[in-house]
This record gives structure tokens, C-alpha cells and sequence, in this order.
């Protein structure tokens, strides 16, 4: 009876980040590509439990639900040598293919069209779990599958497992180079709406960053999706090795996520992680501390999210969670703490108390790793309104023009008017200024203020 | 020493004050104990100066003759600590406010005795009754005040002086055989020394001439055939052997004799009565009741007296054949005067401090280190020690080689108790076993011996485990132990026992009992190391451990912790079965209280102490067990297993206090579609809500990574370069004391706030999940879907929802709005705020060595609690 947690993978980004991490937590676990132990694996200490299960001839199966509105993904999925490890029912594939078009709106009104069919899969898989802790939602914020029915399902789901967490892990489209989805602006707000309402906890994975990161940091002139998706399946596969790795603490999802999000709209998390390397680099000589991986996290640089963190004084970090893998001395935890705290380093919220939390976790021991210790940052940074307000700008932008509604107007959802957007729009907003209140001392009494 | 804990110092600087009469209860035991932490080890026996002790003393004493004289006997049994108690009443005498409080408090103990006992001799500690009724009580207070107290001399000097003085020295217990009636009856089958009957006597008188009236040639006959007859121990006419009641042999010499026969003869009679004390010696050293040391001595004696017989017959012969003058008899006998004046002191200080094994050996070597120089003698002394070590060196070998005690007349310096059973172990709070079943007995341990005497208790202890667990012993390099004038002669046959004992338990420990593997398992059940299974377990069991103890059943508990490990991680642990589920019958803190008042005394039971309250709910009262198996009883004994059951207590209520805060975290989350308005009434639950995750959360890392894991790490190290099985148990108890200390459990004060903590986040908990389940169960009654079920979802429109959210909205922020919701929260932020701070400022003022001063930096680390 584990606390299990069910993947949902919606869409093309979705899939192909989801597909990694499944590579990823395979590699960890020393589960092959068909969903057998190897024999190396058999006496681990990992809890295998917690995101796969095994069926009747003990083959391991991700708890994982695909879902893609068009073929092309899934269909490369189930070419690979991975095509055996999840369990066919698991799969939806629209059946006409068409995709969503790009199109939010196509894929919210396809979602609920399919509501029937996704869901059997999902009850389904909720059933057949002892004791499920939520789910984890991977997809991308601009597309039209990702964005417009992971919207759908989001609503869904908060509707139907009213007392799961919700997870999700989205990509953010990168704002540095122009987009071939015109309606990019209108997808990101309307999907922005529902992570902030219908989900309890979003890793943001911005693409901008994750391309500068590519390109500064590994040093790869053009990255390949592949190459970014690793960098998030890092992510993803780090920010839960404390559930699948069972340590003295934040064995479960709720005990991870609970203490970084002070108030329920205030989650949406940045993501760091160093040492960042590919396999082409070779293993740095120096010894890793503590200290120093705790250091580099605190770095924009090393940061999943293209934020001016420290450009503007006065934003701050809610909270951080460090997760630190590998062979750490605990003794030096303390002392890190302290040289972080007298060198200022990060500057937190002066409304409560915030500090940072420090998981120790084992590393897998099947995958050879160049690096002694690595570190992942889980931070609640005041920042990240910077992206939403980006993401405001040029939609208002494309909105005064009234460009490319067209095609919203078509669905259902806005055939009558274009409410939804306006709504999104202040939720969105809302969301802006919370984050901007949470970095000045009377965020919470000025509340309390307006309401007398 | 370094062992020694918190928790013992605490106990006996109670007991102190209880015994003394000090309990004012203003001052608590915990100023003395950490002035006493800070000090420990002060003294230091070779700094300090007896001299200058024994001069204050007696300045001070009245009596300060028969003090000395005391002292000097005291010396001169042989008693040790002798000067760390000369020491501390010297200390006492300087301290003019000890003093006076305790000659006040010994006339009320007197009076209550109903011993009338005259102030001016208490504390002049000349009469031994006196003084030792003072020097267990003083030595005891110093204890507290200065540090002295903390070495191990100190601590035992009263009880040594109480049994020195007060008992018989041979313990009631042991069998003396009976000696036949014979030896007493027929004294001459012994040789010694026979007080001639006086039929005899007068039937040699009646020679009738006295022997001045003899020509000079033949007086010198007269004489040398009585002398020689009188060094054999027979009284003649002219020599006169007479036996006082002290069993002192005197010669009178009849003083016609001519004056420089006289002289010869005189100078010759000393040997007369070293021969006479020898034999007296040998007769009485003989019997049973004075142990197998003293009868090797006598053997020893014996065989000198037997060459020295020789000598004489010899001397007869000559003397027979006329070839014999005084003069030659005196310049043959020359040597053997000084031997036997020496051995005739030997049994004189040996009759004179009745001493008795280990102090004959003592004795033997002391007189031996005063001798060097003198070639002869010493060789002599030397020998005599070989004999007399002989069978002690013997029962050293049994012990050393093979871990038994054969030792009929408890002479060797381990004594054993059989009383103290290894079953135990496991039932009572001590570790009485390791540490009573076999005692040094300082008293008897020879000088020489005393440098090994730790390693040698160890060596039979290690080799008594083993044999217990059934395994031979075969000692590889067994050789024989044979007496050395050299302190350090013992060193390689000592060392090279004692660590082949410790590598053999050891390995014993580590391969065949897989000691490592044990840690490691404690360390996952009670340390949660790995957290799965007990996030599982509480999941299972929350309903089950709400009830109060009285109603829960264990065996429904035993069965779900058994599904959580069987499904957790835990499942890949060798020693899985051994947990048990126990329900203690009282909360940490009383627990915590209970172990402070037991250190001391060992033998109550904890129950006995404290009623079990039967309405402690399951979670405060659940715990582990551990059933382990001789011989690694011996390592998780009952006082360890009780540390880890507190450690895991304090833990396992912070996880439930943790849970409680994540399941109000999940309730609210649903707070994210309320709109702005909505959502700010609630602000101050939350950030109330944060800040306590945050302290809990915060804890639990100090205590589980700061704490827990660094001082685990460091124990694991330290392995890897013990050599013996007591380091491993030190540095185990070490390691969980350490634990304790820095995770409050050794601090009621800390412990009783932080448990107010705790409960006003239980508080805060049950007001928040009453406020929203009143919404669940209003929005039933107004007819809408309930959507907490998995299977009962038809879909739902839109509206319908919007609906239902806005109806749940719109209670809770109705609810809001009240007055009384802010004010609760309010409140309880206060509490909340208030009570941590206490805990924090408690904190700060602690002294700077343990960690919990992390606590604050953790806490604290935006310095919002400092503003």
C-alpha cells in the first residue's frame, strides 16, 4: 500500500517529456525496457511501488495514462524499444488524428468529447490502486492538446478526486524565439487559469531557460527536444526520488509540496538542478560539498525558469526545498545552512517564516554517475509573476487586435462570448498581484484590510 | 568515564541531596550537574599532594595523632583510595560551608540512629566510625561540587571504606571446608614452636648447676647444643623460650653465662625467634580459611624452613664431631640471620594487617621494591613472591585463557555474581549484566596487576560471552603467567589475551550475530530511517491508534505494522520480524522523568513508578519493541532499547503532528478557485498554518538529519576501528545519548514546551477540519452532489458545479466572516507564537555544546522570529 501516484501525459510535449521520465525512473530502478527487474536490481532499497505496478507476471508497469490527440508521438513511443512497458489501455490516441490544431479551445471542446473515454482509463487506474496519494501531469502550456484538454482534465480531476493532489509538471513556451503557434499568448493565459485554480502544485519548466541552460551550460548550439526533455526528465525523476527513494523524510507528495506552498494559489515552483551535465562532458575533477551544490542552486543561472531573479530588489523566495542525492556528510548541512544565511544569499519573504529545507536522498545505485553529489532546488520564488505577466502583455497584445479568434469562437466554449478569456485574464492577473503582495511585509494584513 | 551521562550525574547528585539533606528545592539538580559536566575530571590522584591533605586534616582534627596513626594503619592494610578520601575530607575541611552543613546534618542522621554522637569528634574524623560515617556522605557532596566525584576512586572510596571497616573480610558465602581436629590437637606435627610442658621443662632443670659455674670450654658446648636445639624452637635451660598470649616469643638468657658467649649467643637469638614467628606463621597461614595465596606463601616459607633445618642438623653433625665453636656457629649462620629477619617481618605485616590473597601479593612485591640492592634478600623475596603468585597466577590463567573463576576463597580480583542472569537482560531497566555479573574487586588485586586490571576483567567477560554462545575457546598462544619483579612483565601475556578475547567477541559479534546489520535495522525501525513504512503504518493504523490504549488491540496493530513492512521498503530487512508493537502505559515526558529518577536505581521497575494511564491515546503511547536474542542483549539491553523507544516516540508524534498540519493543507488547497475576496478571510489561517508546518518540518530535518543521521554517521565510523566489544557498546550509548540530549528528550523544561507546541498545532488541526467538515456536511443538506467518493461521480454540468463551488465558498467565507473564526485563529496564532518563542529563548540560553541551538538557525533563518 503504497502512496501511489498516477502520470498523466497529455499531448505531444507531454508524451515526449513523460516518455524520458519513464526512461529515466527505469534506468533508476534497474527496470528494463520491457518492465522486468534485471537481476542486478532485485534486492533494492527503492520503492518501485510508487509509480509503477506489477502485473500478474511481475513485469513492472508505469502507473501512466498517454493521451494525445494525434498519433505521431505515441506511435513513436510504441516503435521503441519501450513499446512494451505500459499497458496498452493506458493509451488514448484520438481516433481521426487530427490533433488540436494548436488551437486550446480544439483541445478543451476534444477533451470533453472524450471525457467517457479518458476517464474509464483514469478511474480505472485510480481503482487499482491501493492508496492514491494524486497525480502528475505532465504537458505543455502553449500547444493545443497539452494546453486545452490538460486544461479539461484538470477541471476533471479536481471534480472527481476532489482530495488527490494534483500535480503537473508544464512547459512554458520559449519567449525568445517567435513562435509557429500564432495563438501561443491565448493557450498559455486560458491553461494559466486552470493550473491556478484546479491544481495544487505546478513545476514550471520554461522552456527559455531550459534552451539557455542548453546552450550556456552544456554547451549545445542547437538542442534537440531530446536533449531539453532530458533536462526535464532530471527534473522530474530528482524532485520525486524522495518518494521513490525512501529517505528519513518527504516520503510522501504531500509531505514535499506542503510546506513550499504557504497559500493555495501560491504554487507555482521553480526548478534548479546542478551539476548539469551531458554525457559528452567530461566528469569534473573537484569534490562536491554541500555547501557548493546548495551555492549553485541559489544561482539564476542554474534556475529551469527565465526569471531576473535578484535584478529586482524586492522580489524573494517563499520557501526552497533542496534535495541533495548522493553521498553527503549530514554534519556539513548545518554548516551550509549558515554560510548561505550569513552571506545572504537569498533573500526570503519577510512575512513568515521561510528558510531552507534540506532532503538527503540516496542516489540509484545503477546508474553511473560522474558526479558524487547533485542537488535539486524546489523554490517558491515571489519571481515567477514576471512569466505570467510576459504571457498577460502579449496577450492583451493579440487581444486588442482581436487576432485569430476565430477559431476560438468555433467551440463551444466561446461560441456565446468570449467571457472565458476575460475571466482568465483576471484570475491570471490576480495571480500577478498575489505574488507581487507576497513580497512586501503586510501581505497578509493588507488582506485582512481590504475585507473591513 | 567518558560514558558517563547526563542522566547519572543527575541521579546521583539527587540521591546526594536526599541523603545529605540539601534537597531545598529552589536550587534543581540541574545547576549542580552542569557544574559537575564541566569539571569532571579534576582529580587527578598523582597531582595531587596526600601530604598536604593529611596536614589539613589534621590541623583541623583535635585528635591529630591517632588521625595519623590511623591513616598510617589504613596505609598500611593496604586499603586503596585511602587518599582520594584523605583528599576530599581535606577538601571538606578547607570548605567552611560544607562543613558546617554537614556536621549539622550528621547530629540529626546520629540523632535519628539514636546514636548519641558528640559533635566535636565528627568532623575531626579521627575515630573511624566517624569518619567513615562522614566520608560516605562527603565524599558523596564533593562530588556535586567540586569534580572528583566523577573518578572512579572517589566514587568508590566510601563504599570500600564501609567494607573494609565494617565487614568481616571474607564473605559469608564461602564454603570453607572444615579443617580435620588433629592439627589443632597434636602441635608437634606441625614443627613449629611448642611451649614445652612444664614436666619437661622441669625434668631439663634439674641439670642443677647453672651454667656459669661450668668451665669455659664446656659452657661453650652447653650452650651451642642448646642453641641449636633452640633454633629448632625448643626451650632449654640456659636459653628459656617463653610464649606470650600474643603468641610473642621471648628468650631469656641465663646470665652466668660468660659474657662473650653471651654476646655470640645474643646476637644468634634473633634467628631463634624469626624461626619461631615463621613456624607460628606457617601453622596459622595453613588452614583453609586463609586462602590459596597465603598457603603458597606458607609452602614457600615452609621449604626455607625445611633447608634451614637442614642447616642446623648439619650444624649438629659438625658440632657432634666437635669441629664446632660459637664463633663458627655464628659465621654460619650469618646469612641466614638476615633472610629470616626479613621473612620474619614479611609474616609479621602479614599477621599484623591480616592480609589476605591479592594484598599478600601486594605486600610481597612492595617489600621487594624497598630490598633492591640488596642482591640476596631480594632473590629471596622474589621467590617467596613466585610461590605465593602461584595459584593466583593460575586462577589469572583460567580466567584470562578461558574466562572461568575457580576461586574457592575469593581471592582473585573478579569476582562473579551469580544472581545476575542474562535473561535480564531484556526485562529490566539496566545493564546489569555486562556491568554486575562480573566486578573487579579493587581490594584484591595484587599491585603489580593493577595497571592490567580493566583489560583483564575484560578479557574472562568477552570469553564468558563467547563460551555462553556455545563456542569453544582455544586460546592460540596460551602461556603460562609466571610472577615478575617487573610491573610491566605482564603486559604481553595480558595484552596479547586480552586481544585475542575482544577480536574473538568481536568477530563472534559482527559474523555470527551480524551486529552491523542489527544497527542498522534499529536505526530503520526506531530512527525511521527509511520513512516509507511508517507513513504507511500510520495511514493503516490512524483510526486504531486514536482510541485511548484501553480499547486498541495490539494484535490488529501487530498485523497492519506487519502489512506496512511487509510493503515498504522495509520488507528488505533481515530482523523485520523481531519488531514488536508495544503500548506504553505513560507519555514521553513521563517516561523522560521516570529514566531521570532511575539512573540511579537500577533495581526499580518502571512500572512501579507510574500507574499506566489508561487514557493516553495510541498515539502517544505507541511504540516499538525488540525482541533480541542473547548474546546481542547484551547490546541492545533494556536501557538502550528504552532510548531508541523515546527516540522513536518524540519522532513518531512529530510525524502525526506533521500529517495532521499536511491533511488541513490539503483541505485548504481547495481554497485556490475561491475568489480574491474569499480567499484573503482565510489568509491568517494560513499563514498560521505555515508557520507551524514550517517549525515541524524544521524540526523533524534537525533531528533526523542534523541529529540522528550526523551523529549516526559518525558511530558507524567509529566502528570500523573498535577493537573491542565494551568500545562498541560505549560508543552506542554514546551515540543515543547524544541523540537524546539534542533532541530535547534529556530536558524536561524543552520537552514539556514543545509538547504545548505540539498540541496547540492538534488544536489548530481539529478547529480547522471541524470548520470545513461543517461546510462538507452543509453543502450534503442543501441537496448537491457529494464529490469525496471515487465511484458515485455522474457527470455533472457545468452549472451545477459552479454551483456547488460557489455554495462551499460561500459557507466557508460566511464562517469567515464571523468574528469568532478570526478570533480563535487569532488566538491560537498567539498561543502558537507565544510558545515558540519560550521554546526558542529556552534554547538560546543553553550552553553552547549541543546542537539545539540549531534549531534556532533553522527556525529562525529569515530572522522573522527575531523582528
Amino acid at each position: 500500500m503504497p502512496r501511489d501516484i498516477i502520470t498523466l501525459q497529455v499531448g505531444q510535449c507531454g508524451n515526449q517529456v513523460g516518455m524520458e521520465f519513464w526512461k529515466q525512473l527505469c534506468a533508476e530502478h534497474g527496470i528494463n525496457p520491457e518492465g522486468i527487474l534485471e537481476d542486478f536490481a532485485t534486492e533494492g532499497i527503492d520503492r518501485k511501488d510508487v509509480f509503477f505496478y506489477q502485473a500478474d507476471d511481475e513485469h513492472y508497469i508505469p502507473r501512466a495514462v498517454l493521451l494525445d490527440l494525434e498519433p505521431r508521438v505515441i506511435n513513436s513511443i510504441m516503435n521503441s524499444a519501450y513499446s512494451n512497458l505500459f499497458n496498452p489501455e493506458n493509451i488514448y490516441m484520438s481516433k481521426h488524428g487530427g490533433g488540436a490544431g494548436n488551437s486550446w479551445a480544439s483541445g478543451y471542446t476534444q477533451g470533453e468529447r472524450l471525457y467517457e473515454e479518458v476517464f474509464d482509463i483514469i478511474d480505472r487506474e485510480a481503482e487499482g490502486s491501493d492508496s492514491l496519494e494524486g497525480f502528475l501531469l505532465c504537458h505543455s502550456i502553449a500547444g493545443g492538446t497539452g494546453s486545452g484538454m490538460g486544461s479539461y482534465i484538470l477541471e476533471k480531476l479536481n471534480d472527481r478526486f476532489p482530495k488527490k493532489l494534483i500535480q503537473t509538471y508544464s512547459v512554458f513556451p520559449n519567449q525568445d524565439e517567435i513562435s509557429d503557434v500564432v495563438v501561443q499568448p491565448y493557450n498559455s493565459l486560458l491553461t494559466l487559469k486552470r493550473l491556478t485554480q484546479n491544481a495544487d502544485c505546478v513545476n514550471v519548466l520554461d522552456n527559455t531557460a531550459l534552451h539557455r541552460i542548453a546552450v550556456e551550460r552544456l554547451h549545445i548550439e542547437n538542442p534537440t527536444f531530446q536533449q531539453i526533455n532530458h533536462l526535464v526528465s532530471t527534473v522530474m525523476s530528482a524532485s520525486t526520488t524522495t518518494l521513490r527513494v525512501p529517505g528519513y523524510m518527504n516520503n510522501d507528495l504531500i509531505g514535499l509540496i506542503s510546506s513550499l506552498i504557504p497559500t493555495p494559489r501560491l504554487h507555482f515552483l521553480m526548478t534548479g538542478y546542478t551539476p548539469l551535465t551531458t554525457d559528452s562532458q567530461v566528469a569534473n575533477v573537484r569534490k562536491t560539498t554541500v555547501l557548493d551544490v546548495m551555492r549553485r542552486l541559489l544561482q539564476p543561472k542554474n534556475m529551469m525558469v527565465s526569471t531576473p531573479i535578484n535584478r529586482q530588489a524586492n522580489h524573494c523566495y517563499i520557501s526552497i526545498l533542496n534535495i541533495i542525492q548522493g553521498e553527503v556528510d549530514p554534519t556539513q548541512v548545518h554548516k551550509s545552512l549558515q554560510r548561505i544565511r550569513e552571506r545572504k544569499l537569498a533573500q526570503f519573504i519577510p512575512w513568515g517564516p521561510a528558510s531552507i529545507q534540506v532532503a538527503l536522498s540516496r542516489k540509484s545505485p545503477y546508474i553511473q554517475s560522474s558526479h558524487r553529489v547533485s542537488g535539486l532546488m524546489l523554490a517558491n520564488h515571489t519571481s515567477i509573476n514576471t512569466l505570467f505577466s510576459r504571457t498577460l502583455s502579449s496577450y492583451d497584445k493579440l487581444r486588442k487586435r482581436g487576432a485569430f479568434l476565430d477559431q476560438f469562437r468555433k467551440e463551444a466554449i466561446f461560441s456565446d462570448n468570449l467571457d472565458e478569456f476575460d475571466d482568465a485574464r483576471n484570475v491570471v492577473q490576480m495571480l500577478v498581484d498575489e505574488y507581487n503582495a507576497a513580497t512586501r511585509p503586510d501581505y497578509q494584513t493588507r488582506k485582512v484590510a481590504t475585507k473591513k | 568515564m567518558a560514558a558517563q551521562h547526563e542522566y547519572e550525574a543527575h541521579a546521583l547528585v539527587r540521591e546526594l541531596s536526599v541523603t545529605l539533606g540539601a534537597d531545598r528545592g529552589d536550587i534543581g539538580p540541574e545547576k549542580y550537574v552542569e557544574s559537575l559536566m564541566k569539571q569532571r575530571g579534576s582529580y587527578n590522584p598523582d597531582q595531587i599532594s596526600n601530604h598536604h591533605s593529611k596536614k589539613a586534616i589534621a590541623e583541623f582534627s583535635t585528635t591529630p595523632v591517632e588521625f595519623t596513626a590511623k591513616y598510617e594503619d589504613l596505609k598500611l592494610k593496604n586499603v586503596r583510595d585511602v587518599d582520594a578520601v584523605t583528599y576530599i575530607t581535606a577538601e571538606i575541611v578547607k570548605d567552611e560551608s560544607v562543613h558546617s552543613h554537614l556536621k549539622s546534618h550528621a547530629v540529626k542522621k546520629a540523632d535519628k540512629a539514636g546514636v548519641s554522637l558528640s559533635t566535636h569528634t565528627l568532623p575531626k574524623s579521627s575515630s573511624k566510625t566517624t569518619r567513615e560515617v562522614s566520608a560516605v556522605d562527603l565524599s558523596q557532596l564533593k562530588k556535586s561540587l567540586r569534580q572528583q566525584s566523577e573518578h572512579p576512586a572517589a566514587l568508590m572510596s566510601s563504599d570500600m571504606l564501609k567494607q573494609i571497616t565494617g565487614n568481616p573480610k571474607r564473605e559469608a558465602n564461602i564454603s570453607i571446608p572444615l579443617q580435620p581436629s588433629w592439627v589443632f590437637e597434636r602441635p608437634h606435627l606441625n614443627g613449629g614452636v611448642v611451649q614445652e610442658s612444664n614436666k619437661l621443662g622441669e625434668s631439663r632443670k634439674s641439670r642443677g648447676v647453672p651454667v656459669g659455674k661450668l668451665p669455659e670450654a664446656y659452657q661453650e658446648k652447653v650452650v651451642m647444643e642448646q642453641l641449636l636445639a633452640c633454633l629448632l624452637g625448643h626451650s632449654g635451660e640456659i636459653i628459656q623460650l617463653t610464649q606470650d598470649a600474643d603468641k610473642q616469643m621471648t628468650f631469656t638468657l641465663d646470665q652466668t653465662l660468660q659474657p662473650s658467649h653471651r654476646d655470640h649467643v645474643q646476637r644468634i637469638l634473633p634467628l631463634c625467634s624469626a624461626y619461631a614467628t615463621i613456624t607460628q606463621f606457617i601453622r596459622d597461614k595453613s588452614s583453609f580459611e586463609n586462602g590459596l595465596v597465603n598457603q603458597a606463601l606458607v609452602e614457600g616459607l615452609d621449604k626455607f624452613c625445611t633447608k634451614f633445618t637442614t642447616l642446623v642438623c648439619q650444624l649438629e653433625t659438625k658440632f657432634l664431631q666437635g669441629q664446632l665453636t660459637l664463633s663458627h656457629l655464628w659465621f654460619y649462620l650469618q646469612p641466614t640471620i638476615s633472610h629470616f629477619s626479613l621473612l620474619e617481618s614479611i609474616c609479621s605485616s602479614i599477621n599484623k594487617g591480616n592480609n589476605f590473597g591479592a594484598n599478600t601479593l601486594s605486600l610481597l612485591h612492595n617489600r621487594l621494591k624497598i630490598l633492591t640492592g640488596d642482591a640476596q634478600c631480594s632473590s629471596l623475596c622474589v621467590e617467596l613472591g613466585e610461590r605465593a603468585a602461584v595459584p593466583y597466577l593460575h586462577m589469572l590463567e583460567l580466567w584470562l585463557y578461558r574466562g572461568i573463576i575457580q576461586d574457592p576463597y575469593a581471592e582473585f580480583m573478579v569476582s562473579e555474581d551469580a544472581s545476575v542472569s542474562k535473561e535480564r537482560l531484556i526485562e529490566q531497566y539496566n545493564d546489569t549484566y555486562w556491568e554486575k555479573r562480573y566486578t573487579l574487586c579493587r581490594e584484591r588485586i595484587p599491585v603489580y596487576m593493577e595497571m592490567y586490571s580493566d583489560e583483564i576483567l575484560s578479557t574472562g567477560k568477552y570469553l564468558n560471552v563467547v563460551r555462553l554462545c556455545g563456542q569453544l575457546i582455544r586460546h592460540p598462544n596460551a602461556r603460562e603467567i609466571s610472577y615478575n619483579s617487573q610491573d610491566t612483565g605482564y603486559r604481553e601475556s595480558i595484552e596479547s589475551a586480552y586481544s585475542y578475547a575482544s577480536q574473538l567477541l568481536l568477530d563472534l559479534f559482527y559474523q555470527q550475530y551480524h551486529l552491523k546489520d542489527r544497527f542498522r535495522s534499529f536505526k530503520r525501525f526506531f530512527l525511521l530511517d527509511q520513512g516509507d513504512f511508517i507513513v504507511q503504518f500510520m495511514d493503516m493504523t490512524n483510526e486504531e491508534l486514536k482510541k485511548p490504549i484501553s480499547r486498541i488491540s495490539e494484535q490488529k496493530l501487530e498485523s497492519l505494522l506487519e502489512l506496512a513492512i511487509r510493503t515498504s521498503t522495509a520488507n528488505c530487512d533481515p530482523y523485520k520480524d523481531d519488531i514488536r508493537v508495544s503500548l506504553l502505559g505513560h507519555d514521553l515526558i513521563t517516561q523522560l522523568l521516570t529514566i531521570l529518577s532511575l539512573e540511579s536505581t537500577y533495581e526499580k521497575d518502571v512500572k512501579q513508578i507510574n500507574p499506566t494511564d489508561l487514557n493516553l491515546s495510541g498515539l502517544e503511547a505507541f511504540s516499538f519493541s525488540c525482541t533480541v536474542q542473547w548474546p546481542l542483549s547484551l547490546v541492545f539491553n533494556k536501557k538502550v532499547l528504552f532510548r531508541y523507544q523515546m527516540l522513536f516516540r518524540h519522532l513518531f508524534y512529530m510525524k502525526h503532528v506533521e500529517r495532521l498540519l499536511n491533511a488541513v493543507w490539503v483541505n485548504n488547497s481547495t481554497a485556490k478557485g475561491y475568489t480574491r475576496q474569499q480567499l484573503h478571510q482565510f489568509s491568517s489561517a494560513f499563514l498560521l498554518r505555515h508557520k507551524m508546518l514550517n517549525f515541524i518540518q524544521h524540526l523533524q530535518y534537525y533531528m533526523m538529519i542534523e541529529v540522528i543521521d550526523s551523529y549516526w554517521t559518525e558511530f558507524e565510523t567509529s566502528l570500523k576501528d573498535v577493537s573491542n566489544v565494551d568500545e562498541v557498546l560505549n560508543q552506542h550509548m554514546n551515540m543515543l545519548n547524544k541523540c537524546l540530549r539534542d533532541c530535547m528528550l534529556t530536558n524536561p523544561e524543552l520537552l514539556k514546551t514543545l509538547s504545548k507546541l505540539q498540541s496547540v498545532c492538534i488544536l489548530y488541526c481539529n478547529f480547522m477540519q471541524r470548520t470545513y467538515h461543517s461546510a462538507d456536511v452543509d453543502q450534503e443538506l442543501s441537496g448537491l452532489t457529494l464529490t469525496s467518493s471515487l465511484q458515485a461521480v455522474p457527470t455533472i454540468t457545468v452549472q451545477q458545479k459552479k454551483n456547488k463551488q460557489a455554495m462551499v465558498a460561500q459557507h466557508v467565507s460566511d464562517m469567515a466572516l464571523d468574528d469568532s473564526f478570526y478570533k480563535t485563529i487569532a488566538n491560537f496564532d498567539k498561543n502558537f507564537t507565544e510558545t515558540l518563542m519560550q521554546l526558542l529563548n529556552a534554547i538560546s540560553e543553553l550552553n553552547a555544546e549541543t546542537k539545539l541551538l540549531h534549531i534556532l538557525d533553522r527556525v529562525n533563518y529569515n530572522d522573522f522570529y527575531s523582528s
